[in-house]
């Protein structure tokens, strides 16, 4: 019952319309309504409470308390549904018709048109323009002066009071520029308003659809995205790296790199990965490595914000498992043919100089040259089959560098040793020696220092038809030693220059027929140097001669393999 | 065949190579015999005490290596010397060659001629100890 009426009262007040301007209005007339209704029904308990404790009223003065405080009553209600369901403007207009009237009959008639009674008008003139739309106050000034000259008319006293009149309008001028100036501060700041909400709504949606973009990205990339903040920890990851390491993403992500790779991943491995992560190894950041059954290759970048400071680390990790198999296959196929090769090479060579050797009794002239050139031949073949491992194997980046010690001068005399013979068939002079201020004791891949110089040097023989070879080792500055090889041969043609470290190129086709290389021989020459850390440069002038100068490191660098086999 | 004749082993898998192999260790004063597999090789070193194993690397199923440390752990095998095969030149500095009964790593292609003067060298340094 009494939430009924809690109800029926609420709804009573409630401001049906969108329009701010007329809700504003509205409100301020319920807030005078209820005022006058509660003046009213205080009135009413007052006079009831006087007339109980038996109060000594004149006839008149209590029939006018009832009736006055009644009709306040009644009129506020009668507003108040007037407004709530017929228009706030009509309740409103009743309104102050009736503060006018009010204002009109409540005082003697003198003092209305001429006295205090004046002031009274002044409330219904300003709440004109408030609860109505402002120049309303001046419709209302008009109705007050109206009511004065009536008054006056009726008393026959003469003319009504002009000062009055102009007072009462000057005073709606006053109350419409104040209302007029506040509706346009609120219009203003409703405009304001407006553009806000559109530019929230816009940014929000911007920002939604770049949330969405990035979250389509990372989700539809087929490489595991892992971004670590700058405590390290995993603050984003996508479902490919879930996939990618057997993880479901919870446990990825608030987890380190560490703790992830605990028991996946080797600990070299891991070191490596650690000191990638830390932003240390800035001209490698990246790595193949074993994570459990498969093979990955990571790279790092540091994230930055506006400012330039990083925020974290992002990670990409790929599958390369297919890949390293395909690598190890193409490895084994490789030492596997090259194998099946050399075994009947061998067996051929073997037998062909056992007959040489008159194992198998005496040979005459004739089947001894035979032999040679068998001998000859097979051993060019075997050349050529060496060549294609070696070519293979670095382009599968399996060679591995055999790091040991040796002496320059016994590396100038294996090579020459064996170039000897070659250049003494042509009638070349061939001469080698090691500066004094080269090291006694030097360190590298003997056996691939061997073969760099021996195919130089061969290639020097091959190529000067007269004239000299020189094999110099020197020391070009602190920490680097050379092998430089200068011919009198034909030279390089110009043209032909920047080609000759290509594999399958010498300086024109018909060469590799006369002079039975490979054409894989410089080609592996330049790519064992820079394997070494070392550079190959050359000098050469058609008809003159060419000079090729090998510089390598002293201290030899380790094997630069980044794809760990795990054998 | 005299008696005193040492006995070599030629541990290899290609006939042809065994054959060469064999050939140069006998001319060079030899008692030799062939063995083809990994497996009979570590059975025949049970019981046989060459003077010189001429061992190729690359067998099928058993390594190279596999036989040298069987024959370093054996006691009678202790004065066995080794002229080890092999076709990769990488595998030259192999720690397990490192070894003072390892006389001489041969590289393929390997000849006739070479094995059998390494051969002879190592009946010359014996005969001279002896």
């Amino acid at each position: 019952m009494g939430k009924a009426i809690v109800r029926s009262i609420k709804s009573l007040v409630e401001i049906p319309t969108t329009d701010p301007d007329d809700a504003r209005r509205r409100r301020l007339l319920n807030i005078l309504l209820t005022g006058t209704l509660i003046t009213g029904i205080s009135a009413l308990l007052v006079t009831v409470a006087l007339d109980i404790g038996g109060a000594e009223w004149a006839g008149q003065d209590r029939l006018t308390a009832y009736l006055g405080s009644s009709v306040v009553i009644i009129i506020s209600l009668l507003l108040l549904l007037i407004g709530r369901y017929v228009a706030g403007w009509l309740a409103a207009t009743l309104l102050l018709i009736f503060l006018i009237a009010a204002a009109a009959i409540t005082d003697k008639p003198e003092e209305v048109t001429d006295g205090r009674g004046l002031l009274v008008f002044a409330i219904p003139i300003m709440m004109g323009s408030i609860i109505l739309p402002p120049p309303a106050s001046f419709i209302m000034a008009a109705l007050c002066s109206a009511a004065i000259a009536a008054i006056k008319l009726s008393l026959e006293e003469g003319l009504p009071n002009p000062f009055a009149m102009l007072v009462f309008f000057l005073l709606a001028t006053v109350s419409w520029l104040a209302a007029r100036t506040l509706e346009g501060a609120l219009d203003e700041l409703r405009t304001i308003n407006r553009e806000l909400d559109r530019r929230v709504e816009e940014r929000t949606r911007d920002l939604a659809e770049a949330l969405s973009r990035n979250q389509a990205i990372l989700e539809g990339i087929a490489d595991g995205v892992i971004v670590f903040d700058t405590a390290g920890r995993a603050s984003m990851a996508n479902p490919a790296m879930g996939r990618l390491i057997g993880l479901p993403l919870e446990a990825i992500l608030g987890n380190d790199m560490d703790t992830l790779m605990a028991g996946n991943v080797n600990l070299d491995d891991r070191d490596a990965i650690l000191s990638l992560l830390d932003g240390a190894n800035i001209n490698a950041p990246a790595l193949k490595f074993r994570w459990g059954k498969k093979v990955l290759f990571t790279s790092f970048a540091p994230v930055r914000d506006d400012q330039g400071r990083k925020t974290g680390t992002v990670a990409v990790f790929r599958d390369f498992t297919r890949e390293a198999e395909v690598e190890q296959m193409k490895s084994a196929f490789v030492s596997r043919v090259s194998h099946e090769l050399r075994t009947p090479l061998n067996a051929i060579i073997g037998y062909a100089e056992m007959l040489k050797e008159y194992v198998y009794g005496p040979i005459n002239e004739k089947q001894s040259r035979a032999i040679d050139r068998i001998m000859l031949n097979s051993r060019h073949l075997l050349g050529i089959v060496n060549d294609l491992l070696d070519q293979a194997q670095i382009e599968a980046g399996i060679i591995r560098l055999r790091v040991s010690t040796f002496t320059a001068q016994e590396l100038l005399e294996e090579v020459l040793n064996i170039t000897e013979v070659l250049a003494q068939e042509k009638g070349l002079e061939l001469t080698g020696y090691v500066d004094e201020n080269v090291p006694s004791v030097l360190a590298g891949d003997r056996q691939r220092l061997h073969q760099i110089l021996l195919n130089l040097t061969g290639n020097a023989i091959k190529f000067t038809e007269q004239g000299w070879v020189k094999v110099r080792i020197y020391r070009p500055d602190k920490s680097h030693w050379a092998m430089e090889v200068t011919d009198t041969g034909c030279g390089i043609p110009e043209e032909a220059q920047p080609h000759i470290f290509e594999p399958f190129r010498q300086a024109d086709s018909s060469m590799t027929r006369r002079h039975q290389g490979s054409g894989l021989g410089l080609s592996i020459v330049k790519q064992l140097v820079h394997l070494m850390g070392g550079e190959i440069a050359f000098h050469s002038v058609v008809g003159q001669g060419s000079r090729f100068t090998v510089t390598l490191p002293l201290v030899p660098i380790q094997q630069r393999e980044v794809n760990h086999e795990h054998q | 065949m005299s008696i005193s004749k040492p006995l070599a082993l030629v541990i290899e898998d290609d006939p042809d190579a065994a054959e060469i192999f064999s050939k140069a260790v006998l001319d060079a004063g030899f008692e030799v015999e062939v063995i083809m597999t990994g497996d009979e090789a570590l059975n025949k070193l049970q019981t046989l005490r060459p003077a010189l194993v001429v061992l190729d690397m690359h067998l099928p199923h058993v390594a190279g290596t596999e036989i040298l440390e069987y024959a370093r752990s054996s006691a009678q095998l202790a004065s066995t010397r080794f002229i080890i095969i092999t076709g990769d030149l990488a595998l030259a500095n192999e720690p397990a060659f490192q070894h003072e009964d390892v006389v001489q790593i041969l590289v393929k292609p390997v000849t006739y001629k070479r094995l059998r003067d390494l051969a002879q060298f190592l009946r010359a340094a014996e005969r001279g100890i002896m």
